[in-house]
């Protein structure tokens, strides 16, 4: 079932990404615009897109029977709690890296991700996201001579 | 003589103290990357070439190809100890690599394949010497029409020789050539498809990219296959191989060299389909194939060297035609024009330094890596121990300020765990990223040149093929892409 989406999703795209390169400006074979090449990549990912729907529907009406095959159906399983959780510490972290600067903000995603739910103990993450925070800032910061974000601790 | 001269210059390049060091960082990160399973070359590069944005244009080019090279002597470690290639070109090594270190005979395996690697980085750089200049010479004459069919030839070949499925290569292919579009316009200067974020205005970053793709949807794709790897306790010794080892093995190290090297220069080509082809090609000339699979050192052999060989046969197209023949030297492609650098024929003769000093660099590095891999085999097998919870926060937090350090943006940072997330379902679905990474960096030259061929010829497509190189170009793509795509959809009807 999800095998067959795969192919009309490329076709869509190709159709937004056609309509977008036309508003910008395909101009002519002689004087190609800016959305000329684009047109081009649309207008490829449809018919790509179009052999892969048409191609795709026998497959996956023999893998309706045996769904366990379907490399998207691994894509419909739902993802882990880590993996939900190791996301939310990423976003967060290009949250509040301006906010709160490099030091703190990195410290306290670190211990987030070193943290292990089910053994649940602190100090080895507490270490850990300590020394990464000390040996990143002085590669970055010191040798490399990078502008990390201080946040509102202008000192570091 | 000439080559002699240019050689020369370029060890005294490459024997400076700061690119000596970078070298040497260079095979040390790339033998690890190759030792830990989980991350590869390309996710190893992309997270170090922010790290290289303060040092000169060749010692990042000399330590980014040591990471690659560096990773396929690295690679063959995990496979005989472990079982678990390091990166794909040593996929092959665990069938006949591993049955060697369960007979107790890890230290032969591994010494061939280090010397292996040695002997045939050695050949692959003669090579990569004469035939680098010679391909340049031709290529001055190549003009837009000839240059955008030679870059739709390469991509062909790369989507040709993919593992997956083709038509999910093109669609990547599509991709990343539409995500090489946006930002400001080459010719008019007109911003495009930026939706109105002034981040994308100068388009999408190639670290955040490749960074997203290759390093974070790796590590949250093994953050859902968790489990210990278990690396074999039997004690490494007699790293030096026989005599009776060496004869059996000199053959198939001097064809894994040349077959690598040859398969190297295709694009798409590469490492890995060069062990494959020749463990193949072993076992079809050995007069006992049946001890393949059963700990046969040629199957070591052959393969380690072929591997090898193709790094130094990728370079080729790289520095001589300015087309990069797999994602690795895309990646070395982007590094170069982060630093003003446009590879093509003429940068062997305008910047002979950046060539000649990585050629000669390349030597230096084979003999680190041997110092590495041999005498601190038994540090890299602790290393294989370290915990992948341990690992994977710290391959994170690289990420995170690889891409910031950039320009400073925290944009970056969001298009990287988009592209991360991208990376994870595309992966899920099986598509893979080379033709993606391909297609985005040759995206700019292949718009340029094709609308430049466009003007020249007053709107006349047959300029692509009243040109007798272009015609032929585009001739084989047509061709190979054909004969991959039809037999492919012929087989899902009779399979369905």
């Amino acid at each position: 079932m999800l095998n067959w989406i795969e192919g009309p999703i490329w076709v869509a795209l190709g159709v937004v990404i056609s309509l977008l390169s036309y508003r910008t400006g395909t101009g002519s074979l002689s004087e190609p615009g800016p959305g000329f090449v684009a047109l081009a990549s649309g207008i490829f990912m449809i018919v790509i897109g179009s052999i892969r729907s048409i191609a795709g529907r026998g497959a996956s009406r023999q893998k309706a029977e045996d769904p366990g095959e379907s490399p998207l159906r691994k894509t419909a399983v739902r993802p882990s709690y880590r993996l939900v959780y190791t996301l939310v510490l990423l976003v967060l972290y290009a949250l509040l890296l301006n906010s709160i600067g490099y030091v703190i903000t990195t410290f306290l995603v670190m211990f987030g991700l070193f943290f292990d739910p089910e053994k649940r103990r602190f100090v080895v993450p507490f270490f850990a996201s300590l020394v990464s925070v000390a040996v990143t800032y002085t590669l970055f910061e010191i040798w490399l001579k990078t502008q990390l974000p201080r946040g509102f601790f202008p000192w570091w | 003589m000439s080559v002699l001269h240019d050689l020369i210059n370029g060890f005294g390049v490459a024997l400076q103290l700061s690119n000596l060091f970078a070298c040497f960082f260079g095979v040390l990160i790339g033998t690890l990357i190759g030792v830990l399973p989980g991350i590869g070359p390309v996710g190893a590069m992309s997270i170090l070439l922010p790290v290289t944005f303060g040092i000169s244009p060749v010692a990042a080019i000399i330590m980014l190809a040591g990471i690659y090279y560096g990773s396929m002597y690295g690679g063959s470690t995990t496979s005989i100890l472990v079982n678990i290639p390091g990166e794909a070109a040593s996929v092959v090594t665990c069938i006949d690599g591993y049955q060697m270190a369960r007979q107790g005979r890890a230290g032969p395996a591994l010494g061939i394949a280090a010397f292996g690697s040695f002997i045939a980085g050695t050949i692959g750089l003669v090579g990569l010497m004469f035939m680098g200049s010679l391909l340049a010479g031709f290529a001055v004459k190549f003009g837009p029409a000839e240059y955008f069919s030679l870059m739709c030839l390469g991509l062909s070949l790369l989507l040709y020789l993919t593992r997956g499925s083709i038509l999910k290569g093109l669609m990547m292919a599509g991709a990343g050539i539409f995500l090489s579009l946006i930002g400001q316009d080459i010719v008019t200067g007109k911003v495009r498809f930026t939706f109105g974020l002034f981040g994308l205005q100068d388009g999408v970053g190639l670290v955040p990219l490749v960074m997203g793709l290759f390093g974070i949807s790796e590590v949250l794709v093994n953050l859902e296959e968790p489990g210990e790897r278990m690396v074999l306790s039997t004690k490494i010794k007699h790293l030096l191989p026989t005599r009776e080892d060496w004869r059996i093995a000199a053959m198939p190290i001097a064809r894994g060299s040349l077959l690598g090297f040859f398969l190297g220069i295709l694009p798409g080509g590469g490492a890995v389909i060069s062990s494959f082809v020749s463990y193949a090609l072993e076992k079809r000339f050995s007069r006992h194939p049946e001890r393949f699979g059963n700990g046969a050192i040629e199957g070591v052999a052959g393969p380690e060297a072929a591997n090898n060989s193709a790094t130094s046969g990728a370079f080729i197209p790289l520095f001589s035609l300015g087309i990069p023949a797999n994602v690795v030297m895309a990646l070395l492609l982007g590094a170069l024009m982060i630093h003003g650098l446009q590879p093509g024929p003429l940068m062997i003769t305008e910047h002979p330094e950046i060539f000649w000093g990585t050629v000669a660099s390349m030597y230096v590095g084979n003999i680190l890596l041997l110092i590495l891999n041999l005498p601190l085999i038994g540090i890299w097998v602790r290393i294989l121990k370290i915990p992948y919870k341990i690992l994977f926060p710290l391959i994170l937090l690289f990420c995170l300020i690889g891409v910031y350090t950039i320009n400073g943006n925290v944009f970056d940072i969001f298009m990287m765990i988009l592209f991360g997330l991208l990376g994870y379902w595309l992966r899920k679905a099986q598509y893979e990223f080379a033709p993606l990474v391909l297609a985005f960096v040759l995206g700019p030259m292949l718009e340029q040149n094709l609308r430049q061929a466009l003007i020249l010829s007053d709107g006349s497509a047959r300029v692509f093929a009243t040109h007798p190189i272009s015609a032929a170009c585009l001739l084989i793509s047509l061709f190979l892409l054909i004969s991959g795509v039809f037999p492919a959809i012929q087989k899902r009807r009779k399979r369905s």
